[in-house]
């Protein structure tokens, strides 16, 4: 199969969302705008026919070259991840993913992205201060109100001079009510009673402002709801407020690899009595099996401001270096009093998975191999096995106290622990056993302009825990070794404490300590005053620290980060910048010590809402390790490591009028990798990607995106062009939405994908969806189709 | 006729410089604000009328009084977006003063407890609350005001730091962060503390304008107690 790496087109299927391929199968889905500091959801369809066991995504920040790890949630061929608010930095996110499938191959998406730096790219906007713009007084978006309780105000204060308010348009769901405003000095309004034509539900605005040249100078969107006055006192009364849904999703994807059936349901349940919040998440699908990582999810989530509990599959925030992005199948519970807090969560992490015995072997045969074990020999009638290793089941237990709100101030105090349970399968072999110990600090002063995070945790791993503690007579024959100087009752007493913890014995690490192989700090300083956001990180991680709820921690790293970013005329400029630099071999276990040192710079241009949005990055990324070229040593060779990549990234968007509403979008990618080693890994990538959308009207959208692709790997040039054309209609006052597109492709990727999607509103509360994607391949590969049916009803 | 010509120039220019010096006088006719919900009773008070039922959109303009009576609650929106939740048996007054960047808002709590959540103040905006004993100056930030029946005044701060002066003897100014609750007396000294649990749920609860009810039903019929919960 050949891979490619480009980013095909932007469908806008429904108005929400942006549906981009990212390489030659596979689609991202991410919010139409990602805004700075704002949770979203980041979906992944992989439409390869991969069965995947574990998925994790890599994400990076902008100023910072390391990744980090995020579980997925694995839905059918569907992978689910949520960005917390704080990791949503502008300019961009980039990042990829990493998924092990059931045979337990490693694989990454896009493909070859960390060879060619082509990753997801999400741009990230930031959140512009309102100082600018039209401030909504009324209605609020999660107002009660009727229709005769409806009136629209907002205030032109901060455009009072140049605004002209008779020109100023109102519309509210695409009809045009701007005859009915009035307005008194910088209040513009419409009175109660004024306007009966609204939906019951969820209703739009959109307010245009225009200058004495009958130029838009400003415009907002915004939604409210309208209830009827039954629905309203249903809503005033104390009670239980139940809403949710519950969806059936059958799929059936028949791709060149084989045909697969997929069948889920997945019920949402969301209520409120009072002040308490509670949620219930049961997805269940027959992909779930034995000798899989459980698929199947049931959680149950109720807080109010003071406490939160989750039980069932959740992924509990702590420290990052400690606990974060793991998913949990137990219990976790916070009590937040503000002085004091206290977090704890106990669960299983990793599912128990029965391993097999292959083959018996006699003592007199015994044969050097890793999978050889011994065995229950009156149970299997040989005392050694070659077995396929099973997997223990972990179980994991953290706390965390900490004090004040974390407004200006919190210090917290982690403690975790992990271990796996030997005797939960039969054919395995090695568990393990984890204590990691952290304490983190929060300083913000002057209205958090200056913030101060410090955290460090120092872990312990014991690889092999099946024989426990070490015992007397171990430790008395260590300490007739005269030449190993050991006191036996220290080591003792060693034991005896630090086992209340942990099993102690030779597996244990660290052995060196004073070395500080298990410790992991990072420190940063942040300080935002006259629109320049400027942030220093110090960061140390020993390349031994592990912590079982924090799998993909980088580790053998040190170094610091700076990262500066400028506002201009009133944040309608940003400019940032940012510089790393990194080594590891912190503990001297390699043999050669590498740096990395790496910038990026970018430029974002928001200069007012009807000019063009322009975001410009440069990254640099220089890798080197400390290995003479001219060594003669053939293993230091082997292991040389010299290049530098070159990323340019040019997008633009702009909406602009000519008979209709458009919006067009470009943008342009090019990666350089130079391999300086004899190794010549040297690659190449460019991407230019042209979208138009069309709105004809509330019911008509149509599309076009074309993208020319060319990568250059290990001398393997790759080139093609696509074309999208397609187009969503609504139909039947919006209760059938059909959308319909077809990509071509040509140069060496030939297919063609057909994409069909209908949605119809069979009642108010129940719908259903119907799609087809069929991939029409080169004459010597096979055609593919996935045919998904989603049935939906809201409670 | 030359003479009645100079008293009416005359009067016209003693008008003129009144308007130039009196605040009242140049803070009339700006809306500042708008009321958008109204529980129970609410009353205000223009200069020129007397006091009527307020509705929402109410607008307030400089020197209007507003009033709400027993369990009454009255949200008011000022024209930078900030809001001011107005609790029951409380009496407040509106000044604005438009400049050429900017907004001067001065809300005077006469009687009674205001919880404010102001927007970024930024140029020549100022976001100022004054009590018989206090002028409190926000800038972006939450919280609440409430005059005692000592005649001092309770400041309480949930998220950024609000500039307090005195106005008795002795005369103090402090800046009072998030999470802290000072008392301002008449004798013009000022005590701050960390914010207690009390307190907190006493903003919490004082934030609540979302109306809700209760309904009891009895063989006699059936019986609503309402109550107010967080928007």
């Amino acid at each position: 199969m050949k891979k490619l790496l480009f980013f095909v087109c932007s469908i806008f299927l429904f108005n929400q969302i942006v549906i981009a391929q990212f390489d030659n199968f596979n689609f991202a889905t991410i919010p139409e705008e990602v805004l700075e500091n704002s949770a979203f959801n980041l979906s992944i369809e992989l439409l390869d026919g991969e069965q995947v066991e574990q998925a994790v995504l890599f994400y990076r920040a902008f100023g910072t070259s390391k990744f980090l790890p995020l579980d997925m949630i694995i839905q059918g061929n569907r992978l689910l991840a949520e960005f917390n608010k704080e990791n949503v930095i502008p300019p961009s996110i980039e990042c990829y993913i990493k998924i092990i499938n059931s045979s337990g191959i490693e694989k990454f998406y896009p493909s070859f992205a960390l060879e060619t730096m082509n990753f997801i790219r999400i741009e990230v906007r930031q959140k512009i201060e309102q100082t600018g713009d039209i401030i909504l007084l009324s209605p609020s978006p999660d107002e009660i109100l009727t229709i005769s309780e409806f009136f629209l105000a907002f205030s032109v204060l901060r455009l009072s001079d140049k605004v002209k308010i008779s020109s100023t348009k109102v519309f509210i769901n695409d009809t045009d009510f701007s005859s009915l405003i009035q307005f008194t000095d910088d209040l513009i309004f419409i009175p109660q009673g004024t306007i009966r034509e609204l939906n019951i539900g969820m209703n739009s605005i959109n307010i245009i402002l225009f200058d004495y040249e009958d130029k838009i100078i400003n415009q907002i969107s915004s939604t409210f709801q309208i209830f009827n006055e039954l629905q309203k006192e249903e809503l005033q009364k104390l009670k239980l407020a139940l809403n949710g849904s519950v969806e059936l999703n059958l799929a059936n994807e028949n791709l060149r690899f084989g045909s697969t059936t997929y069948n889920r349901l997945n019920v949402f349940l969301n209520g409120n009595y009072g002040s308490l919040n509670s949620n219930a998440n049961i997805y269940v699908t027959n992909e779930e099996k034995s000798n899989l990582q459980p698929q199947n999810r049931f959680s149950f989530q109720t807080y109010n401001d003071w406490f939160k509990i989750n039980i069932g599959d959740h992924f509990p925030t702590y420290p990052s270096l400690i606990l974060s992005g793991k998913r949990v199948r137990g219990l976790s519970s916070s009590l937040m009093l503000g002085f004091f807090n206290l977090q704890a969560t106990y669960g299983e992490i990793t599912r128990k998975i029965e391993g097999e015995l292959l083959k018996g072997i006699r003592r007199d045969t015994i044969v050097l191999d890793p999978n050889l074990v011994p065995i229950d020999s009156l149970k299997y009638g040989q005392p050694f096995g070659l077995i396929r290793f099973g997997t223990y089941s972990r179980k994991l237990f953290a706390v965390r106290p900490s004090f004040g709100s974390g407004e200006t101030f919190q210090l917290g105090f982690t403690y975790l622990h992990s271990k796996d349970d030997p005797q939960s399968i039969e054919f395995s072999a090695k568990p393990k056993e984890n204590l990691v110990v952290g304490t983190d600090l929060f300083i913000g002063a002057d209205q958090r302009r200056i913030q101060l995070n410090f955290q460090s945790a120092f872990s312990f791993l014991n690889k092999d825990i099946a024989r426990g503690n070490i015992s007397d007579a171990t430790l008395d024959s260590l300490a007739n070794n005269e030449n190993l100087g050991i006191d036996p009752d220290l080591l003792r007493t060693f034991r005896d404490v630090l086992g209340n913890f942990i099993t102690v014995n030779q597996h244990l690490s660290p052995q060196n300590p004073q070395e500080l192989p298990t410790l992991a700090a990072e420190g940063s300083l942040i300080l935002n005053y006259f629109g320049n956001y400027l942030k220093g990180t110090y960061l140390f991680r020993g390349n031994e620290y592990t912590s079982f709820g924090q799998n993909f921690l980088r580790t053998d790293i040190k170094g610091f980060q700076l990262f500066d970013r400028l506002s201009l005329f009133e944040n309608r400029v940003f400019f940032s910048f940012s510089y790393e630099r990194l080594n590891d071999n912190l503990q001297k276990t390699k043999i050669s010590t590498t740096s990395f040192n790496n910038y990026e710079g970018s430029l974002s241009l928001y200069l007012r809402r009807d000019f063009p949005v322009v975001n410009f990055t440069f990254s640099n990324y220089n890798t080197k390790n400390d290995i003479d070229p001219n060594s003669t040593d053939s293993l230091k060779l082997t292991n040389i490591i010299d290049d530098n990549i070159k990323i340019i990234n040019l997008s633009t968007s702009y909406d602009f009028d000519y008979y209709i509403r458009h919006k067009i979008s470009l943008s342009y990618l090019n990666s350089n990798k130079k391999d300086n080693t004899q190794k010549n890994f040297s690659s190449s990538f460019n991407s230019f990607n042209l979208s138009l959308q069309n709105l004809w009207n509330s019911d008509l959208i149509s599309f076009l995106s074309t993208n020319f692709s060319n990568s250059n790997i290990k001398l393997r040039e790759l080139n093609y062009f696509s074309l999208t054309l397609g187009a969503r209609l609504n139909a039947l006052e919006s209760k059938l939405t059909n959308s319909a597109s077809v990509t071509i492709f040509s140069g060496d990727l030939k297919r063609n994908v057909f994409d069909l999607s209908s949605r119809y509103l069979i009642l108010k509360n129940l719908s259903g969806i119907f799609s087809l994607r069929f991939i029409l391949n080169d004459t010597n590969i096979k055609n593919e189709s996935i045919i998904n049916f989603l049935l939906r009803y809201e409670l | 006729m030359k003479k009645i010509y100079k008293i009416f120039v005359l009067i016209g220019f003693v008008f003129l410089f009144i308007g130039a010096t009196n605040p009242t006088l140049i803070y009339t006719s700006y809306t500042a604000a708008i009321v958008t919900k109204v529980i129970q009773d609410v009353k205000h008070k223009t200069v020129d009328s007397d006091w009527i039922q307020t509705k929402p959109l109410t607008q307030l303009k400089s020197n209007d009084l507003l009033n709400t009576g027993k369990r009454s609650v009255a949200v008011l929106k000022f024209v930078d977006g900030s809001i001011l939740r107005v609790r029951e048996n409380t009496t407040i007054m509106i000044f604005a003063d438009k400049k050429e960047k900017g907004l001067v808002k001065n809300t005077k709590l006469e009687n009674g407890k205001i919880v404010f959540d102001v927007n970024k103040q930024i140029d020549d905006d100022k976001f100022i609350i004054t009590t018989p004993t206090a002028v409190a100056t926000i800038r972006g930030t939450s919280g609440l005001v409430e005059t005692l029946s000592d005649g001092s005044t309770l400041l309480m701060v949930e998220t950024g730091i609000v500039e307090v002066e005195s106005l008795g003897d002795k005369r103090e100014t402090k800046s009072i962060e998030a999470g802290v609750t000072s008392v301002i007396n008449p004798d013009g000294s000022i005590t701050t503390n960390v914010t207690t649990e009390e307190q907190r749920k006493n903003f919490q609860s004082s934030n609540k304008t979302n109306e809700k009810f209760i309904q009891i039903q009895t063989n006699r019929g059936n019986f609503r107690v309402y109550y107010l919960d967080s928007e």
